[in-house]
């Protein structure tokens, strides 16, 4: 038992550890060695050394750590799926308290519920690759050390997040995670572009901060709703009260809301009474919506790709974004209680699912282009938490982070063999060069594409894409609101993947070679060798991820989607009592509409077939749809002119207002009459003053005999003499 | 004719007004104004230690050696503190130390 906690605190804090750690030895480690090598080395060069040395420490503890914890939390998960095991679910392990304010109450806990072990299990498995893959990809990076921990601080934050037992630690690793990401995307902070249009990884950055507080701002406010309502925030407690529909175990709810069920409590909104539980499903899903770059708040997805290619597979990809899918699971009582929230989830969800795919379409930089299925992806998980599927959601979470995961890192595989180059245009016939990295991209490609055979076996995405798809099409019949539509627009978005992901195999791995195209126009190749084969610390972790992305769907599907009740137990909660995916089944088994099984696999056929006419039969296809620039393709390459719309209706507008307030309020106002107006009146009161004084040592002294002696005559007169 | 306190005092009092305008009245050398000082602890001391006496206690003598082991200290350090600000400004007049003012 207390073993168990132990192991289980550790894969929570480890990182955390390291991380702290690291820190340290980043800002104090090159100095202590050096110290240490004071007297054998003196040239020039042992600064850099030093560096060197204090970077290897970091790299080694953080990496080492990271990956004891994954190794941990993996054999938690699975000792969990098949039943026992060292874990026990349900249990919260307190740390330590926080806050106390009045009836506001705060810990730091760990919860243990089948949701926050299998997302654990996630972010160290991902989090313990990216640290190996990096060893590789940033070798030649200066200040690796602060690379370093920044990933494993955003690993122990991610890790808050998810094994939060109340909404403000979950507050606290949410904020943690956004910061680390912001770090990360600018972690080459000082890098400009000769094309002032294209941005830069330090605005990048600032963009992917701004937007996630939009988002952040709608989370704090449905926190604090919650809190009026549940007069808690500790998920148990109120979870279970939204369960029941009653307020009964919580007192104080009680006596506030008499009588009342949760679903009754109304809160007055803008002039009109609305259901509390669905302006907090709303406002909650406003936040989940800035940190997985839903539509309209997805902006900073796609330039968050500036940040390096590991931390776009760690954070953009497979973990932080999707922590918006783990929050709406996680609060799947309240929403199973909010139709409008619901509906609202899906209809959010499934136009990001199609806007981000027609997007994807017809970008150029490779890594834009699976950022584009990322965010397509989660739009999936979205509509399936949105009409009720949570189960299908948190394990298209589950699979999607070892295959967007090993996409990325193939990419940056790409970018490393082929010297920082990742525009697909400018790329081609890789696959002479890389043949591993091709092989790992291919399996990630069958994987998100969602291939298999359906009552027979498939890859990863096979399995959860189609139970959200088929979902969809349950719900929908059985009158969920927008249901059907999902279910279609799933399909469609089924098709545009299969085109773009085999559309980036193609224009990456084959067609004209790099080599040839960059000698026809030698401006831009200036590199001598031709691209390579990235080392064993890429190789290696691409491998682990594509077992993960052949066989975790097949293995975990038993346990996650035919025996969801079990697994997810008191995690998700269903109001009608049976899982989505046992409706899901029930169809299977009836034979009734088989249609629906196959038709994710022939949307996902169709799109290959069309990109390979497009990129093998007949090649000009691709140039002359680009040359031609018809409304819609320049509608896709645009991105639907969302930077454009948002420049013009608020950036330039808080430019405007920023620069009012800097020129007039700051400079002229604050700086003029503040610190500045306070210097010069001190000066020139002393230049006044400075005219009193001699400087002579003796005129001072006289000053002070005399005061002493007045002020000593006072004093006695007042004693003795006074009356 | 028998000492009383009050010789005790005018002595320690004209000392003091010695030293007072000592410091104040000299233009010319630093030192003097620190051996003025020295004479008005010295006036100090003959108060303290006159008073222990006529009083019939111990603690006004044990002030007494306190005060000069301080003045000792003190006039040491000043002493250094010359030394060293001659060596800089080649000068120790009281007529030309007047940085303060500038």
């Amino acid at each position: 038992m207390l073993a168990s906690d132990f192991l289980v605190s550790f894969i929570v804090l480890g990182s955390g550890v390291a991380a702290l750690i690291g820190g340290i030895v980043h800002f104090v480690g090159p100095q202590l060695v050096s110290l240490a090598r004071v007297d054998s080395d003196t040239n020039s060069n042992s600064g850099s050394e030093s560096r060197e040395a204090s970077d290897h420490i970091v790299m080694v503890l953080t990496t080492g750590i990271v990956l004891l914890t994954a190794i941990l939390s993996l054999i938690q998960l699975v000792s969990f799926s098949l039943g026992g095991g060292y874990t026990e679910t349900g249990r919260v392990i307190t740390l330590m308290r926080w806050m106390e304010i009045g009836d506001f109450q705060s810990t730091w806990s760990i919860r243990l519920d089948s949701l926050s072990v299998v997302m654990m299990a996630v972010v160290t498995i991902v989090s313990g690759l990216v640290h190996v893959y990096s060893w590789g990809y940033m070798a030649k990076t200066e200040n690796r050390a602060r690379f370093f921990t920044y990933l494993s601080l955003f690993t122990f934050t991610m890790l808050m997040l998810v094994s939060a037992n109340d909404l403000v630690q979950l507050f606290f690793g949410w904020e943690g995670v956004g910061l680390a990401s912001y770090l990360l995307i600018g972690f080459w902070y000082s890098k400009v572009y000769p094309n002032a249009n294209q941005i830069t990884p330090n605005s990048a950055a600032i963009k992917a901060f701004i937007t996630n507080r939009v988002g952040d701002f709608g989370l704090a406010l449905g926190i604090m709703g919650a809190f009026f309502v549940f007069k808690t925030i500790e998920l148990g407690p109120m979870l279970q009260a939204l369960r029941e529909n009653s307020f009964e175990t919580l007192s104080k709810a009680q006596q506030a809301f008499d009588g009342m069920a949760p679903t009754d409590v109304v809160v007055s909104f803008l002039g009109t009474d609305i259901p509390a539980l669905e302006l907090i499903g709303v406002l909650l899903f406003i936040g989940a919506m800035g940190k997985s770059a839903q539509f309209v708040l997805h902006v900073w997805l796609p330039d968050a790709m500036e940040g390096s290619t590991p931390v776009s597979a760690l954070i953009h990809a497979a973990t932080m974004v999707t922590a918006g899918v783990y929050l709406v699971c996680l609060m799947s009582p309240l929403y199973e209680h909010t139709e409008f929230a619901s509906t609202f989830i899906t209809v959010v969800g499934a136009v990001t699912a199609l806007f981000a795919a027609t997007v994807g379409l017809a970008q150029n930089d490779i890594k834009r282009v699976i950022a584009y299925s990322t965010c397509s992806q989660l739009g999936y998980m979205f509509f399936a938490a949105g009409i009720g599927a949570y189960e299908a959601a948190m394990f298209h979470l589950f699979t999607h982070a070892f295959f967007k995961a090993l996409l990325f890192l193939g990419a940056g595989s790409v970018i490393h063999g082929s010297h920082h180059e990742q525009d697909m245009t400018k790329l081609g016939g890789l696959f002479k060069y890389q043949k591993y990295t091709y092989a790992a991209m291919l399996i990630g490609t069958v994987a998100i594409i969602g291939f298999g055979l359906p009552h027979v076996w498939g890859l990863s995405g096979f399995y959860s894409k189609d139970a959200i798809i088929e979902s969809a099409f349950v719900m929908g019949q059985n009158g969920v609101s927008f249901g059907m539509s999902a279910f279609w627009i799933g399909i469609v978005v089924a098709f545009l993947t299969s085109c773009y992901s085999w559309r980036l195999i193609y224009m990456t791995f084959h067609g004209r070679d790099i080599v040839e195209k960059h000698t026809e126009n030698s401006k831009a190749y200036d590199h001598i060798s031709p691209p390579h084969e990235s080392g064993l610390s890429m190789l290696i972790p691409l491998g682990i991820l594509a077992v993960g992305a052949i066989f975790a769907g097949g293995v975990f599907a038993g346990p996650m989607l035919t025996h969801s009740k079990e697994f997810w137990g008191d995690a998700i909660y269903w109001m009608n009592g049976d899982s989505v995916y046992y409706g899901v089944k029930k169809l299977k088994e009836a034979h009734s509409a088989d249609w629906v099984f196959w038709a994710p696999l022939t949307a996902t056929i169709l799109g290959f077939l069309l990109a390979t006419y497009a990129y093998f039969v007949d090649k000009g296809l691709p140039l002359r749809l680009s040359s031609s620039g018809g409304p819609l393709f320049n509608m896709f390459k645009n991105k639907w002119y969302f930077d454009e719309l948002y420049q013009i209706t608020l950036v330039n507008w808080i430019r405007i207002l920023s620069n009012v307030l800097w020129k007039i309020g700051d400079e002229k106002l604050i700086d003029r009459y503040g610190p500045m107006g306070a210097y010069r009146l001190a000066l020139a009161v002393s230049r006044k003053v400075k005219i009193m004084h001699t400087g002579y040592i003796y005129h001072y002294a006289i000053a002070i005999i005399l005061g002493i002696m007045i002020l000593g005559g006072l004093v006695f007169w007042q004693m003795g003499g006074g009356n | 004719m028998e000492l009383s306190i009050f010789h005790y005092l005018g002595l320690s009092a004209t000392l003091f007004i010695i030293g007072v305008i000592g410091v104040f009245v000299n233009r010319k050398n630093i030192i003097v104004i620190l051996m003025a000082i020295e004479l008005i602890l010295l006036s100090v001391n003959i108060n303290l230690v006159a008073f222990s006496v006529f009083t019939g206690t111990i603690e006004g003598q044990i002030f007494a050696m306190l005060v000069l082991t301080l003045a000792a200290a003190e006039a040491a350090i000043g002493l250094a503190i010359l030394v060293v600000y001659f060596r800089n400004r080649k000068t120790i007049a009281v007529e030309e130390i007047r940085l303060l003012r500038d």
